[in-house]
């Protein structure tokens, strides 16, 4: 196969495992070829970008029509919800917040962020996805043992973080606690998270100085998650 | 939603009537967004998604890869949406059978968010391919942009064999590639 060939199959997705083997090695050792699938590479870029553009801001006027009308609206609740924020404010005046009324406050069911439910008919439905889409619809109860099951299966450590929010979300506290902790020693994506939901269990467990150290820690670094909230909170405490 | 009425809408984006593509784009605009909102990531960003989730699957209809659709329109963009999400969050680890061409669309994600091209260059390239002949123009948006074979190319614009289809895509090429030294240049 020519040189040209093999570089216009590339662009259509069509070389053979062998035909990449040859890209690949002509690319390394032929300067000339690597200097024209450079140069094609950006053709195609450029087109893409021209088109793209022009179709993006064409969706973008239409967004911005429809933002006008909502900003109104918008301003609205915001004068609204400061009314209600003073008088809350005024109700709780002079009192510290209890652990219990944080932990209400700061808390919400994290969002399944490692494994994307997209249903479709007559397909074999795994214990892992079975875990996940139990999460999803809050049937806490019955995802424990499914994540379970699927971590022994699979070993993939983000599942130790969802059972520990399933046992947190069950009440069983200090189940989650060393859920948590198990978790954290993997050091996955999740890490920080984890470490932020950590912090709320100590609080709902009414142990503030726990939670005060695992807070100070996400306050390190302002990568970590909910690091705004984690200051603030601890502010709080 | 009826078949016949979703069928409907992809034939006129087929047509690529921009007014479908508007209306389309209102209608599941605060429905994704309410969807979406469970992910750590502020409106603009969530915006952005949206609306390249749209383009894609307009891209998808306007290319012929997406001819007839088994689930509703709104499943179809809210799973584009989710992808493109997870690849936003960096947390994707395994995506599940979908009815969509995953391949494409990591494709299509690729080209939309990361810079292949610096600004620069874009800027000479563009203003080069523009002062290419319509015909070249077709030829390369054909193949760069809608993904079309050499094979497909030869078939829609009616050339007598593969061979002149090469040639003549080689000649389309040489000539934006001086096009665009001229603009660098100059």
């Amino acid at each position: 196969m020519d040189k040209e060939t093999l570089i216009a199959n590339y662009f259509s997705g069509k070389l053979t495992v062998e035909e990449k083997q040859e890209f690949e090695r002509l690319l390394i050792n032929d300067p000339e070829f690597k200097k024209q699938v450079s140069f094609e590479k950006k053709v195609k870029a450029s087109i893409f970008k021209q088109n793209h553009n022009a179709l993006k801001s064409d969706l973008k006027t239409i967004e911005n029509n429809l933002s006008r009308k909502a900003l109104l609206k918008k301003w609205y609740w915001i004068a609204a919800s400061v009314v209600i924020f003073i008088a809350i404010s005024f109700t709780f005046f002079g009192n510290k917040k209890n652990n219990e009324a944080l932990f209400a406050q700061y808390y919400t069911t994290a969002a399944n962020t490692s494994h994307p439910i997209v249903r479709t008919e007559n397909k074999a439905i795994n214990k892992e996805l079975k875990a996940y889409i139990a999460y999803e619809n809050k049937d806490f109860k019955n995802a424990i043992p499914l994540f379970n099951e699927a971590y022994n299966n699979i070993k993939k450590s983000e599942l130790l973080f969802y059972k520990a929010i399933c046992l947190l979300e069950t009440n069983k506290t200090n189940e989650a606690i060393s859920m948590f902790l198990k978790h954290q020693t993997f050091k996955d994506v999740l890490y920080s998270k984890s470490m932020w939901y950590l912090a709320l269990t100590y609080l709902k467990e009414n142990q503030t100085v726990t939670a005060k150290q695992v807070l100070n820690i996400i306050c390190e670094n302002p990568e970590n998650y909910n690091y705004k909230n984690a200051k603030i909170l601890l502010s709080q405490l | 939603m009826s078949k016949t009425q979703v069928q409907h809408i992809l034939d006129r984006l087929k047509q690529e009537d921009s007014q479908v593509l508007a209306s389309l784009y209102k209608t599941n605009r605060t429905p994704f967004l309410k969807f979406a909102n469970k992910y750590n990531l502020n409106e603009d960003d969530l915006l952005d998604i949206y609306q390249d989730s749209i383009l894609a699957f307009y891209d998808n209809v306007r290319f012929g890869k997406l001819t007839q659709l088994d689930c509703s329109i709104k499943t179809y963009i809210f799973s584009i949406g989710k992808f493109m999400i997870f690849k936003k969050l960096k947390a994707l680890s395994k995506v599940d059978d979908t009815p969509i061409d995953f391949k494409r669309l990591e494709t299509y994600y690729h080209e939309a968010t990361s810079e292949t091209i610096s600004d620069i260059d874009l800027k000479h390239f563009n203003a080069g391919f523009k002062k290419l002949g319509s015909q070249c123009q077709e030829l390369l948006k054909l193949f760069y942009y809608q993904g079309l074979s050499l094979t497909d190319i030869q078939n829609e614009l009616n050339y007598d064999n593969y061979n002149v289809v090469k040639s003549q895509k080689s000649r389309c090429l040489k000539h934006l590639k001086s096009l665009v030294e001229k603009e660098q240049n100059g």
